[in-house]
């Protein structure tokens, strides 16, 4: 009946399986993934805008611009929609009974979670670096302004 | 003959409820087994069990001979199972799910291409494989949920209201794969139903179902039998039920039947439907129609329970 493969690698097959599984779904309504790239990006805009010269109060971290005092949040800002939604994709499995299909059969119970999970991990990542990329390419024109600038009396990092 | 299925005592309490109040039941391999029951009656809820998705809360049940409780995995691995309404993802497509069960089941992925597409074909599906499911029909779902239970050539299958909501050319064509599984290969069935004609149909065993317990069992021809005498239903005008009904109930035991219609179990059969007849216009009751049939499931479940089987006479959820 089954084949004979090794229980852990078994495993880790069936893993890997159900992580392809959970990210083709997530390319298959790459609309789901919209909301959590555009709201931690537009956030940052705002404040960055907002707040930008708080960076000139003593005692904040001793940062480049407010960009790279912002982007940990935005990250985890991306990071938890995507949480959110692997919750509402595995409520949906639960629901329409897919999951009981994979709880019906022989796959160990470890490999149903980490799938689903990884699945979410790598587009989390994904996400990470689309923001990072687009961070730096707005940072561009700052670092140049910063150099042009630099026998200016006022400390650099109060530019932005 | 070895015993494939077998449950002593089976429980599931939610709550105050009694889903499956004390089942014990014995499927022999190579049978076709009909549990038969209205919604609601513990069909699912016993099935559930069987395939190790619930935990009964007394009794005990054993599937290829493993407890459903302590040999879970074993269970898992000697049984397909579709459950009611296709549990199928919907952004997949044929092909990747029935590559995906085959995983699941530990087969390697050369193999589980080829098996995959041998599966599919089987069904019919071959044309859509490539298709997201989202996009099939009612049918093609069932169909495809088949192929999904018999990836790993399982020794017993579990098959929940298999054709509940598919249309009759449909219908046909999922008994026809049934009955070849179980003749060519031998695999066990045990298929839930609401409809009398699908067990009478497919199954070589029926154990009917009512509110958690087992009312009846046995093969469709003895449960027939058992009930006896034919059925003569007559459609009159409704003011004159009652009357009707005494007359009636000199010729044989009442049965249920729906508004403007009185039946009875005809004892004697054929020879006095004449009889009957004149001893209801002597009561001033006008006959409108008039059927005699053989006795059905649907009087087995109606004599056991004293209710009708919901599409006992038309093919509605």
């Amino acid at each position: 009946m089954s084949s004979g493969l090794g229980g852990l690698r078994l495993a880790g097959t069936q893993t890997l399986q159900l992580a392809r599984r959970s990210l083709n779904n997530e390319r298959r309504q790459l609309i789901s993934i919209m909301p959590g790239l555009v709201f931690p990006l537009m956030m940052a805009a705002v404040y960055s805008q907002q707040f930008g010269r708080a960076l000139a109060l003593p005692g904040f971290p001793e940062v480049d611009s407010f960009l790279s005092f912002i982007l940990p949040g935005s990250i985890i800002q991306a990071v938890s929609f995507g949480g959110t939604t692997a919750g509402t994709e595995l409520a949906l499995d639960i629901e329409n009974g897919f999951f009981d299909r994979l709880l019906a059969s022989p796959v160990a119970r470890v490999p149903i979670l980490l799938g689903r999970l990884g699945g979410t991990a790598v587009v989390a990542a994904g996400k990470a670096s689309f923001i990072v990329a687009v961070f730096m390419i707005l940072a561009w024109p700052l670092k140049a302004a910063l150099r042009e600038h630099s026998s200016s009396l006022l400390p650099p990092h109060c530019w932005f | 003959m070895t015993t494939v299925i077998e449950a002593q005592g089976l429980e599931r309490s939610f709550g105050d409820l009694k889903a499956v109040a004390g089942v014990d039941l014995a499927v022999e391999e190579g049978e076709v087994f009909g549990f038969l029951g209205p919604n609601g009656a513990g069909k699912s809820t016993a099935v559930r069990m069987f395939t190790t998705l619930l935990r009964p809360t007394g009794g005990m049940a054993r599937v290829a001979g493993f407890d459903v409780v302590s040999k879970a995995a074993e269970v898992r691995k000697n049984i397909g199972v579709a459950l009611q309404d296709a549990a199928i993802d919907p952004l997949m497509t044929g092909n990747e799910l029935v590559r995906l069960q085959a995983v699941l089941h530990g087969i390697a992925r050369p193999e589980a291409k080829k098996r995959g597409g041998e599966l599919l074909e089987r069904v019919g599906l071959t044309a859509a494989a490539d298709r997201r499911v989202g996009t099939y029909s009612g049918g093609m779902r069932r169909r495809l949920d088949l192929a999904l239970s018999l990836v790993h050539e399982p020794h017993v299958l579990f098959l929940d209201e298999p054709t509940t909501g598919l249309d009759p050319t449909s219908r046909l064509a999922l008994w026809e794969e049934v009955r070849r599984l179980n003749q060519e290969q031998g695999t066990t069935v045990f298929l839930t139903t609401q409809y009398l004609e699908e067990a009478d149909e497919l199954a070589g065993r029926i154990a009917i179902i009512d509110e958690g317990r087992l009312v009846r069992e046995g093969t469709p021809a003895e449960l027939k039998a058992s009930v006896g005498a034919p059925t003569l239903r007559i459609d009159i005008d409704p003011e004159h039920v009652d009357k009707a009904q005494s007359v009636l109930s000199r010729f044989g035991i009442d049965r249920p039947a729906r508004n403007g219609r009185v039946a009875v179990g005809l004892d004697g059969g054929v020879a006095k439907v004449a009889e009957v007849v004149q001893s209801l216009e002597s009561a001033g009751v006008q006959v409108l129609h008039l059927e005699l049939d053989a006795p059905s499931l649907d009087d087995v479940f109606a004599e056991a329970t004293g209710r009708r089987l919901e599409g006992a006479t038309q093919h509605h959820e």
